[in-house]
């Protein structure tokens, strides 16, 4: 199966628009960029509340995600 | 953005506070009753205006006895909020001396929710010891994992989310952090932003 799909470009584009959003949260006052911010943060907060998953299904599936991490990194360089 | 930066706080006024910053401000008024705490990870970056959304906030809490426990968890429970976790008070007590995260939520609901663990290691102890202020508005404020050590353990866990987190507190934050202090954990994470443009 063909893909096509760039990983990297993906992300590398990713990065850029994340220096260019940065650069313009700086150049705002605060009121400017977190009235835009929190429309964005609370039209998630209010889809939230339409959640599918059970308590239980949830935490099935965060810690299964954590698994998964956890084995990829190991475990913490205590220091 | 305009905020002022020292060693222990960072004040931002004017902010035009989100749902998800209403909700982290009323759970730690509560939990600040009870023991010292310091919010980590996630969460820092969308503070200071990063636009993703999460889950979860987390939470790193000092080692309590139990009945500072219970009582932490009977006054949630008035206040509107519940355990994601089916264990009850004993059992959640449990579950943080196991090392294990802890779920809260507002009742009826599931995310946003807390994840609170009881400190493990000396890079957790570390950061509750130097917690940062934040003070909002000149009107609420909680504690912050140091900046200086976020952006290593963003980059230390390494995914695409990590590193654009890492990348993005250091291009608000890179005219104010402690180099020395930040490099520190750069090297006992053994990590590098170098090629994200993150240079100490």
């Amino acid at each position: 199966m063909e893909l096509k799909f760039d990983k990297e470009k993906n992300f590398q584009e990713r990065l850029w628009f994340l220096h260019h959003y940065s650069s313009w949260v700086k150049s705002v006052p605060n009121e400017v960029w977190s009235r835009q911010h929190a429309d964005f943060i609370n039209s998630l907060f209010l889809n939230g509340k339409n959640y599918s998953l059970s308590p239980e299904e949830y935490l099935n599936m965060v810690n299964a995600g954590k698994k998964v991490r956890n084995k990829r990194l190991g475990s913490r360089k205590v220091f | 953005m305009k905020f002022k930066y020292t060693k222990n706080s960072i004040s931002i006024d004017n902010k035009v506070l989100s749902k998800l910053d209403e909700f982290v401000i009323d759970f730690l008024g509560l939990l600040d009753k009870y023991c010292n705490y310091v919010v980590i990870s996630g969460y820092l970056p969308i503070l200071f205006g990063r636009t993703r959304g999460t889950e979860d906030v987390d939470v790193f809490i000092e080692h309590v006895d139990k009945k500072i426990f219970v009582s932490f968890y009977n006054d949630l429970t008035k206040n509107n909020y519940y355990f994601l976790n089916p264990e009850d008070e004993n059992g959640l007590y449990e579950m943080l001396i196991e090392n294990l995260g802890i779920r809260t939520a507002i009742n009826d609901t599931i995310i946003p929710n807390i994840e609170m663990k009881f400190t493990k290691d000396d890079i957790d102890r570390f950061t509750l010891k130097n917690h940062v202020k934040i003070l909002l508005n000149k009107k609420f404020s909680f504690f912050i994992s140091p900046i200086e050590v976020e952006i290593p353990y963003k980059l230390y866990l390494g995914s695409e989310k990590d590193i654009e987190d890492a990348l993005y507190l250091w291009d608000i934050f890179k005219k104010n952090l402690d180099k020395k202090l930040m490099n520190r954990f750069m090297n006992e994470l053994n990590v590098s932003g170098e090629q994200y443009g993150i240079k100490i």
